[in-house]
């Protein structure tokens, strides 16, 4: 099965090879490049987009020049669990790969980088967020995304930023709520939002955590509406967080201003609350493709090749961090001159470039263990019924409003 | 006297032992050393349901406390992942007794639930018991290699231990079956009244099955956890985890010695194939679909599971004999 | 005072869907004794029916309830006799049944995900969101819906269970098999009846929840399990023991989480439930006894 693949890539690839006129009359050996993805299990959803940014990211690269004129072929694995990790990084070592992209899980990312240091290969993590990945002292492991920290940095900037101006109150005399999802995504952003929070003096009235499988978040509604902080921070999967704001509708609570996690960044989620529903919310995300283009080159056509291939807008800013690792990674791969690990581990510590350089507004700087020090995350806010980035300046389209209008007077 | 299938069960160790002379495909490696494992986990969840006739729908408790406790003990204090292992065991077998206690006057599908909802119970502590678990994040356990720290690059390592660990589980059971307290279970799981009667303690009997059966699950629990190197709710304390114990068992053949074993080395390398091969190639979910299909075809055609049409005639099959009414 | 009042009418809302969950269930474990692992997934096939039906006809949710149950009634029986009828010809033990409806359970979730993708469908109607007030209490109209329809459902369950002769031969089925057989009552078709209209409980529960409720393939999964505390806490096979078991966890669940904190509210529901089976083995309505006869 895996060679009937192989023969068809490489047929296509050298159409269009020979289409773009480059790697002349020879079609060179295409680089395999591992592609960790769950695309079964409740995170499918995340792994498809994120795959359509690699293939869309592979697409691109390859219609460019590739790296040093071969072509980059995925090879997409399935990989829903921790032990399904380590039984894939091993099929992939098989098959020769040597350089790996991946995952929209924590715990799979985890599971994996070991095994993949281990086995002599790289990882490049374009989705994950967990500290962990970069803590482990691993020398071909690299997080071109934000992680939890940059995540909950982000939240605290824009409370930071916007609350006190809104309110027209001093950071101290704000009161705030916290809520989160409990599995490793919320419980670990609420951690390092406590304490970024706490150092800045805030007072913090409410502080729930909730199982995002539920069908009933109204013990958490009602938890706030009696604390009744001015702001609160949220954060959680789309469909909780939709459930949340229903109930919140329902029962009549609303804080002076939200800022939500990047569950709140889809149109789904504008779609589930209705017209007025969502306008005023603020959330924080992998920046979302509707950015300035000075911040953020290559944005606005990569939608328009997302829904070109897939019918549909980008539903969300997943499929744009996948995009934007992939052509990271071919970057490094072409500095590198090719997928050999320690070469391209050493390119990519080389590596030097300002935010702005890639189509999500990241540049590239990497710390010692890995860690991308140039991953955005964008602050955004629904106005009337659309996503407006408010946040850095540097990739804002808009400006923010606020304090949230009752909902009876929408 | 040795027990039924031991030419086939010593035969097996041999091979699984020279595997990794022979054969260096990391993929093939992963698969069988996790059959392997799950093959001892199953024998040991056996020991509970198919001697003892106790079938728990929560056994990922113990999975996920074996895993832990080691990982915990190892994380905060150092301590050796090796005797992290057998303090995983322990505290499982103690955790055993704390379930085992409120459960066993419960029979049939109320025990299965309250299993269940104990082990659910467990799953959402070491959630919120952020400090001591890690929570959802879970523990990262250190990278270091060698046979002190329970951690190699290569795979070979990994199921020589694991080979290690279902031969001594694979004993123990066969020792069980032969003994005084083997008989007592058998009687007390075919009809506890008149068990009683003859004067075997039921409770007893069971508690003793159960904690054996939780200290080499702990175990394995631990044994995973150096494999992953890392310890998370979803893949030691999740449901799926707990049912993962009973197909493969009932698969297998519930209550006899090698059904476990058969369980897993026809279900684990058929869902890894499965994945790997479709799931990722072609669709998606389709790997799932065609698995769930053929477990009910095997249900269907198989309802005891495959060891009773291998063992048929030969060596001591212990079933249960409660027959079903039309 | 009054946000505690709020807290317990809002768990009981959310019980009376447990509750709707769990009367199929209860049927179907009562008299079949066997843990269909698959029945919160026809909770989910229910609410992508009730979708589907939106989209194609413009049907209402709750308007869609009048399609939903019967054909999710025939397509139980069909189950039943491709799947579990051949089990229990071939004497399978009652885990192997269980484990069938496992394998099933697989099947249904992976095949929703095949062709649905794993992306959430929430759907928005006209009363999402709408309340009304009571004495300074917030009740969803949409949540009370769903309660009401529960109620009916199970009053008309109860009806046909206590007036039909079909639904006297499913209860002596339940009661007493061999009893049954003893007697030529038709065990196989109880059986599948029994089945079909559980399933069709679970679907139409589903399709009332869409108005409130995200929908996606494991959507199922919790709602399950919730449906199995709640049987067995309030004994198998009986109508009243799933309402007042789904109505109690509700309440717990709701109660706790705002008392204690949102994280430990299953918590404590399944530690009740512990507390409740010890003292109680065959649950707050069931048989004394039953659960003895229960292998």
């Amino acid at each position: 099965m895996q060679m009937r693949g192989v023969g068809r890539r490489l047929a296509v690839a050298g159409l269009l090879a020979a289409w773009v006129g480059t790697g002349g009359a020879v079609a060179q050996t295409p680089i395999r490049i591992g592609a960790v993805l769950q695309l079964t299990g409740d995170l499918a959803w995340y792994g498809q987009e994120i795959g359509r940014g690699y293939e869309l990211g592979a697409k691109y690269v390859n219609a460019h020049g590739g790296i040093g004129g071969r072509l980059i072929e995925l090879m997409r694995v399935d990989v829903p669990s921790p032990t399904a990790a380590l039984a894939e990084i091993g099929r992939l070592q098989e098959a020769g790969v040597k350089i790996v992209i991946g995952t929209g899980s924590s715990a799979v990312a985890l599971a994996a980088t070991p095994a993949v240091e281990r086995n002599g290969m790289l990882w490049w993590e374009s989705n994950a967020l967990d500290n962990g990945i970069t803590a482990r002292r691993l020398k071909h492991v690299f997080q071109f995304a934000p992680n939890n920290d940059s995540f909950s940095d982000a939240s605290v900037a824009l409370f930071e930023t916007l609350a006190p101006q809104m309110l027209g109150k001093a950071l101290k005399d704000i009161s705030v709520g916290l809520i989160y999802e409990n599995s490793a995504y919320g419980t670990s952003q609420s951690k390092a939002q406590k304490a970024r929070l706490e150092a800045l003096g805030v007072k913090l009235v409410s502080d729930q955590s909730y199982d995002r499988k539920s069908s009933d978040l109204s013990p958490v509604v009602l938890q706030l509406r009696e604390a009744a902080p001015d702001v609160l921070i949220e954060t959680g999967y789309q469909d909780d967080i939709v459930l949340f704001w229903r109930q919140a509708k329902e029962l009549g609570y609303l804080p002076k201003i939200a800022i939500s996690s990047g569950a709140a960044a889809t149109q789904d989620f504008a779609n589930a609350l209705g017209r007025g529903g969502v306008d005023g919310i603020i959330g924080y995300n992998y920046p979302f493709h509707e950015m300035s283009e000075a911040g953020a080159p290559g944005a606005a056509s990569y939608a328009a090749v997302y829904q070109a291939a897939y019918g549909n807008p980008p539903p969300s800013g997943h499929p744009l961090a996948g995009y934007a690792a992939m052509l990271a990674l071919a970057d490094v791969m072409r500095a590198a001159g090719g997928d050999d690990p320690d070469a391209v581990a050493k390119a990519a510590h080389a590596m030097d470039k300002p935010l702005g350089s890639y189509p999500n507004g990241a540049g590239m700087k990497f710390t010692e263990w890995g860690r991308n020090e140039r991953a955005p995350v964008s602050g955004f806010q629904w106005q009337h019924g659309k996503m407006v980035t408010i946040w850095p300046a540097s990739v804002a389209n808009g400006k923010a409003m606020g304090p949230l209008v009752p909902w009876d007077k929408r | 006297m040795l027990p039924p299938g031991w030419p086939w069960a010593g035969g097996l160790l041999a091979v699984l032992t020279a595997t990794p002379f022979l054969v260096h495909d990391s993929f093939v490696l992963h698969a069988l050393l996790i059959t392997c494992l799950w093959a001892g986990l199953a024998s040991a969840w056996n020991i509970l349901a198919g001697f003892a006739g106790q079938l728990s729908f929560g056994h990922a408790a113990f999975l996920g406390v074996g895993a832990y406790t080691m990982g915990i003990l190892d994380t905060t204090l150092g301590v050796s992942p090796w005797l992290g292992m057998v303090a995983g065991g322990v505290v499982a077998a103690a955790l055993a007794v704390a379930i085992g206690v409120p459960s066993f006057r419960l029979r049939g599908p109320y025990f299965a639930l309250a299993t269940l909802a104990l082990a659910e119970v467990v799953r959402i502590v070491a959630v919120y018991w952020d400090g001591l678990t890690g929570g959802s994040s879970g523990l990262l356990m250190p990278i270091e290699t060698g046979l002190a720290a329970v951690s190699w690059a290569g795979k070979g390592p990994f199921l020589w231990l694991t080979t290690g660990y279902l031969g001594v589980v694979w004993l123990a059971a066969a020792g069980l079956r032969r003994s005084r307290l083997g008989y007592f279970l058998a009687a007390v799981r075919e009809d506890q009244e008149a068990a009683a009667v003859a004067g075997v303690d039921p409770t007893w009997a069971k508690m003793q099955a159960a904690m054996l059966s939780a200290f080499f699950t702990g175990v394995g629990g631990a044994i995973l956890a150096c494999y992953l190197t890392l310890v998370e709710p979803d893949s030691f304390l999740g449901v799926q985890v707990s049912t993962q114990f009973l197909v493969i068992t009932i698969v297998g053949g519930l209550g006899t010695l090698s059904g476990p074993v058969i369980g897993a080395f026809v279900a684990t390398p058929l869902a890894e194939f499965l994945r790997s091969v479709i799931g990722s190639e072609i669709a998606g979910s389709l790997h799932q679909l065609i698995y769930g299909i053929s477990f009910i075809l095997v249900m269907i055609f198989l309802p005891r599971g495959i060891a009773p049409h291998l063992l048929r005639g030969r060596g001591l099959v212990l079933l249960s004999s409660k027959k079903v009414v039309p | 005072m009054s946000v505690v009042l709020q807290a317990v009418l809002s768990g009981l809302l959310t019980g009376g869907v447990y509750a709707m969950v769990s009367v199929g269930l209860t049927l179907i474990f009562g008299v079949m004794r066997i843990i269909n692992f698959a029945h919160g997934d026809f909770v989910m096939l229910g609410m992508y029916a009730a979708v589907g039906l939106g989209v194609a006809a413009g049907l209402d949710p709750y308007v869609s309830v009048a399609v939903v149950g019967p054909g999710f009634f025939v397509l139980g029986m069909g189950v039943h006799a491709l799947v579990i009828r051949p089990l229990v010809r071939r004497g399978a033990p009652h885990t192997t049944q269980a484990l069938a409806t496992l394998g099933l359970s697989v099947v249904i979730v992976s095949a929703v995900l095949l062709t649905a993708s794993g992306r959430s469908v929430i759907a928005t109607t006209g009363l999402t969101t709408a309340v009304v007030h009571v004495e300074g209490l917030v009740l969803s109209v949409t949540r009370l819906l769903a309660f009401a329809i529960a109620l009916v459902a199970t009053g008309l369950l109860y009806l046909f269970l206590n007036h039909t002769y079909a639904g006297m031969a499913i209860r002596a089925t339940a009661q007493d098999r061999k009893a049954a057989v003893l007697l030529g009552l038709p065990t196989e078709r109880a059986d599948m009846v029994a089945f079909g209209l559980g399933i069709a409980c679970a679907a139409i529960a589903g399709a009332v929840m869409v108005p409130f409720f995200y929908v996606n393939p494991f959507v199922g999964q919790p709602l399950g399990l919730v449906a199995y505390i709640v049987v067995v806490l309030g004994g198998m096979g009986s109508m009243v023991g799933a309402l007042v078991g789904g109505l109690a966890i509700g309440v717990t669940e709701a109660l706790s989480g705002y008392l204690l904190d949102p994280g430990l509210k299953e918590l404590v529901y399944l530690l009740l439930f512990v507390a409740a089976l010890i003292l109680m083995p065959s649950g707050l309505f069931g048989v004394r006894g039953a659960e003895r006869m229960a292998e």
